[in-house]
């Protein structure tokens, strides 16, 4: 499973943001219902949620979205795309450039509307 | 070939039943969650974020989401990414329970909490989105 190169990085990489943004939708589920009980109880918990360590937390959340859509997008042209397997390589180059050019930007703007 | 496969960064192709449908879905609900993952964080994220929400029109965060919550658009929206995000995100925790969890007792125990989580999570997601009054 795990022969090191490109496959190997890109697979634990899918896994480890994956993890990530399953247990942060899991928190984002909770503190959304929160709403349904007390408007009172929701605004202070968005509230905590201004805090910077939180979005820092939010911009890094943003980056494991992009990267496991990202990569989810090759993993599929590798599936389905006849020749998807000859051009993984290049397809996970081509995965990280748009990485780069989009998160790169956001990450940017993101940390400007932090309120300190 | 089916290291192979493994080795360019996808799991495997199962040969058929419930293993074999979760790993189309994983596909289809992907592809669909690109486009409403990333829209709702750049709505939520990053067009807007949470300092002005909870300023929003000097009354709170709750204030922005009743607002937003005045059509059945966004509900539609929001529950077709609740679901398709919680089920795409428990299925591949299963899958490193799968993968990674030797024993027995821990498997089944590990994949009680996925499923339940999954189950409960969905319906109490889905009762908030239909049911915030205004």
């Amino acid at each position: 499973m795990y022969k090191g190169g490109i496959g190997m990085w890109s697979w634990i990489l899918h896994r480890v943001t994956g993890v990530g943004v399953a247990l942060f939708l899991l928190i984002h589920i909770l503190d959304t219902v929160i709403l349904g009980w007390s408007a009172e109880l929701y605004n202070d918990v968005m509230t905590l949620y201004t805090n910077p360590l939180f979005r820092l937390g939010e911009i890094l959340l943003v980056g494991m979205v992009l990267f496991h859509a990202l990569n989810g997008l090759r993993i599929i042209l590798v599936n389905f795309w006849t020749k998807g397997s000859d051009y993984q390589k290049q397809l996970f180059y081509v995965e990280l450039v748009i990485f780069v050019v989009v998160y790169i930007p956001a990450a940017i703007y993101m940390l400007q509307t932090i309120q300190i | 070939m089916q290291f192979g496969r493994v080795s360019l960064g996808g799991r495997m192709k199962p040969a058929g039943g419930f293993e074999l449908f979760s790993w189309f879905f994983m596909r289809i609900s992907g592809v669909i969650l690109i486009l409403m993952a990333l829209g709702h964080l750049f709505i939520m994220h990053v067009y807007y974020n949470v300092d002005q929400m909870v300023q929003w029109k000097g009354l709170g965060a709750a204030e922005f989401v009743k607002e937003r919550y005045a059509g059945i658009g966004w509900r539609m929206y929001d529950f077709i990414l609740l679901a398709l995000a919680l089920f795409h995100g428990m299925s591949g925790l299963k899958w490193l329970v799968d993968d990674y969890i030797a024993s027995s007792s821990w498997r089944l125990f590990l994949m009680s909490v996925i499923y339940s989580i999954a189950f409960i999570f969905f319906v109490i997601g889905s009762i908030f989105i239909f049911s915030l009054s205004l």
